[in-house]
């Protein structure tokens, strides 16, 4: 086999995005300029379209695979073997959250309670890049964190942490399938300063109304200097506009019941 | 001082258990299958590999290192767990090492297919992290400076492993059979 012949193997034409940068794009993991970019290259080129098209159908590309059956082994397989040491130590941990678990909560949309800024020591670690939000659900009184796109129920209610690369101005906003937005926290600001750090809880939480469907999440992040994030839509599934100096982290909720 | 209306949520990020792996599997499960049915070869391999690599992520107690890195994430187990398996199937079997491996055949006869399968085997011979650069930078059409951000290494390791791969690649497939090693320089 002639060596070279691996250049052939890439999925696409040499221009094309690889495959991680798809099932990226897919998740909504990419933002800003590098999405808008695939975006437009994938509306524009045949092979791609076809190749995102696969990913958006999800396991209905694969007719072989029983994603049921597969993950209904991997539940039984997992439980077998999982040790619940892990979720012991969680609840030690978090035991102390069931204590003060009904403060500030708000309706998204519905803001009724006013916020409060954390201002803990961080951890003093240097981040690389911008800012991370995490995403916790509240299960018993306790933080379980979620991942970009988990699924989620009304009432369900949210808590949340960010890593910081620099001292930020931060605020978390929402876009909802109709390409509403909303800030979502802080409560009774517009944004709070929190110093460069990781996991830094954020005062306040939200939680989910009764509306269902894809629904974005944003972690606004802006330099200390300059006015307010003044973020506004440009819809449903496109990043927001925010002044100079701000960046933005997209969270995807899947509502449903 | 935290706020009365704060919850000191942890510090560390919370493993997924089998209670959550539910949608991490729907939303990620069919890039896991493709990635394993693309290094793999066939649904079976590929099935065992998605269900095997979702079983350690419950089990292992890692989560992903940020949400919006889970792609990331779990590609980078779905190809070193391949990889492993190739190994393995290549150690059981020795099948790949001479048919698919054989000079002078007609390459422009061949298909994608028969590329992959000659992939697979020399990627099963291969120096581990040569191997894990290889399948990023060729079967996945990263950059190097994608595949760097996989590995954890610079953009220049992954020219450097790149060009050290094919390299060894090149022997393997200019050689006599006999003369073939079972794997690559060091990295």
């Amino acid at each position: 086999m002639n060596p070279f012949d691996f250049e052939q193997l890439r999925p696409g034409k040499a221009d094309c995005p690889s495959d991680m940068s798809l099932w990226r794009l897919n998740a909504g993991e990419l933002q800003g300029n590098t999405a808008r970019e695939l975006q437009q290259h994938v509306e524009s080129c045949p092979d791609c379209s076809t190749r995102m098209a696969e990913r958006r159908a999800g396991f209905d590309t694969f007719p072989e695979v029983d994603p049921q059956r597969m993950l209904a082994a991997i539940r039984r397989q997992g439980e077998a073997k999982a040790t619940s040491s892990w979720m012991s130590r969680l609840r030690l941990l978090l035991a102390p959250l069931a204590v003060v678990a009904a403060a500030s909560v708000f309706l998204i949309a519905r803001p009724h309670h006013s916020g409060e800024a954390i201002t803990d020591a961080p951890d003093e670690g240097r981040l690389k890049g911008g800012g991370v939000l995490h995403v916790f659900r509240e299960v018993n009184g306790l933080g379980q964190e979620v991942v970009n796109g988990e699924h989620f129920k009304p009432g369900d209610r949210l808590r949340f942490t960010v890593d910081l690369p620099a001292e930020s101005r931060v605020q978390i906003i929402g876009v909802e399938a109709s390409g509403h937005l909303y800030q979502a926290l802080p409560q009774g600001a517009e944004t709070v300063t929190l110093p460069a750090g990781k996991a830094q809880p954020l005062a306040g939480a939200v939680e989910l109304d009764e509306s269902v469907g894809p629904e974005t999440l944003y972690l606004v992040s802006c330099t200390t200097e300059g006015a307010a994030p003044a973020c506004a839509s440009t819809g449903a599934s496109t990043p927001p506009t925010c002044r100079q100096g701000c960046e933005t982290k997209p969270f995807v909720l899947t509502k449903g019941r | 001082m935290l706020g009365e209306n704060t919850i000191p949520l942890p510090s560390t990020r919370v493993s997924i258990d089998s209670k959550h792996v539910g949608s991490l599997f729907m939303k990620h499960g069919p890039m896991v299958y493709s990635r394993a049915r693309r290094l793999m070869g066939n649904h079976e391999d590929a099935e065992e590999a998605t269900q095997e690599i979702f079983v350690r992520v419950i089990t292992s107690g890692e989560a992903p290192p940020s949400p919006d890195e889970v792609v990331l994430w779990l590609s980078r187990i779905t190809t070193n767990y391949c990889l492993n398996r190739l190994r393995d199937r290549r150690r059981r079997t020795e099948l790949l090492s001479t048919k698919v491996l054989g000079a002078g055949e007609d390459e422009t006869a061949r298909s994608k297919a028969d590329q992959l399968a000659q992939a697979r085997a020399l990627l099963a011979r291969a120096d581990e992290r040569q191997a894990q650069a290889a399948v990023y930078v060729f079967i996945d059409g990263m950059s190097h400076q994608e595949a760097a951000d996989v590995l954890g290494v610079s953009k220049r390791t992954v020219g450097n492993l790149v060009d050290r791969f094919t390299a060894w690649a090149r022997e393997q497939t200019e050689l006599p059979a006999t003369r073939r090693s079972s794997a690559g320089g060091a990295a």
